[in-house]
């Protein structure tokens, strides 16, 4: 029971506490970010084994983690409250060159993340030539550029 | 994957309500869990009315063999190995029954038959399912 219980416990806190983080957190992320990343993995390891490294206990967590996941995308799919609640919506954070500044604020995003992933994506190098930057769920920044800007 | 999960929760796979066990006999009561986990500790909780200001509490050697012995709280007056029975003796200063508890870890998976008895009064037969 333990197992079952630890394991949706500690899902949900990790759910609330990388919602709360951002969608930025990991698009960012910076050689300490990941060494973060490693040791939250190896705290959440310990907290979901305890003292109990039996097979049976392993079995268990990878059912109970990969069940709420799967309950969680099928109640995403019927509600959009939910899917809100937890993935968030789209942000547009630039609209026909200018920069939403409370929502990139809000996002911790700046005109530099929105200038590299233009130039990356469609080797833009102002933010006049983009139409409209939004911050999709799961952290990337995507570019519509203006019409005269491509090619 | 549901049901592995509400087995899980009911205790099929160790500590839970289906998992918990209770047995008793005259002076000695022992609750234990039926189902554990092979390398994962778990606690025998006796409790036993003394004798003559002692309580003399004899574990099967079999049992022990299949099992590592972590813990004994309280720490047992004294200890006593035979080829059939280990028997530990706890000090009691007033005749009220005393706990006792056991921390085992299971050394291998399978089924792991135990018995135990306080003095020379009848055993109690117990079985508990290791799982891997």
């Amino acid at each position: 029971m333990d197992t079952i219980l630890r394991g949706s416990a500690i899902y949900f806190f990790l759910l609330l506490i990388f919602r709360l983080a951002g969608k930025r957190s990991l698009e960012k992320a910076t050689t300490f970010d990941f060494v973060l990343l490693l040791i939250i993995a190896e705290v959440t390891q310990q907290g979901l084994l305890g003292e109990d490294f039996s097979v049976t206990n392993a079995l268990l967590l990878i059912v109970t983690l990969v069940l709420i996941d799967i309950l969680l995308s099928l109640w995403k799919q019927r509600s959009h409250r939910i899917e809100w609640l937890i993935d968030g919506v789209p942000v547009v954070l630039l609209r026909d060159g200018v920069p939403l500044e409370e929502r990139m604020r809000r996002e911790r995003v700046d005109t530099e993340d929105i200038l590299a992933e233009a130039r990356r994506s469609h080797g833009l190098e102002r933010l006049s030539q983009i139409r409209c930057a939004v911050l999709e769920r799961n952290g990337c920044i995507s570019i519509i550029p203006e019409a005269h800007a491509k090619a | 994957m549901a049901l592995l999960c509400v087995a899980g929760l009911l205790g099929l796979f160790g500590g839970g309500p289906f998992s918990s066990r209770h047995l008793s006999a005259r002076d000695l009561e022992l609750r234990y869990d039926g189902m554990v986990r092979m390398g994962t500790p778990q606690t025998l909780k006796l409790r036993v009315t003394p004798v003559h200001g002692a309580a003399r509490i004899a574990l099967a050697t079999a049992y022990l063999d299949g099992v590592r012995l972590d813990g004994v709280l309280p720490a047992p007056e004294h200890v006593a190995a035979s080829s059939e029975w280990t028997t530990f003796t706890f000090a009691s200063s007033d005749g009220t029954p005393i706990q006792v508890a056991f921390t085992l870890v299971p050394d291998r998976f399978g089924v792991l038959d135990g018995k135990l008895r306080r003095e020379s009064d009848p055993e109690l037969a117990f079985r508990q399912i290791v799982y891997p």
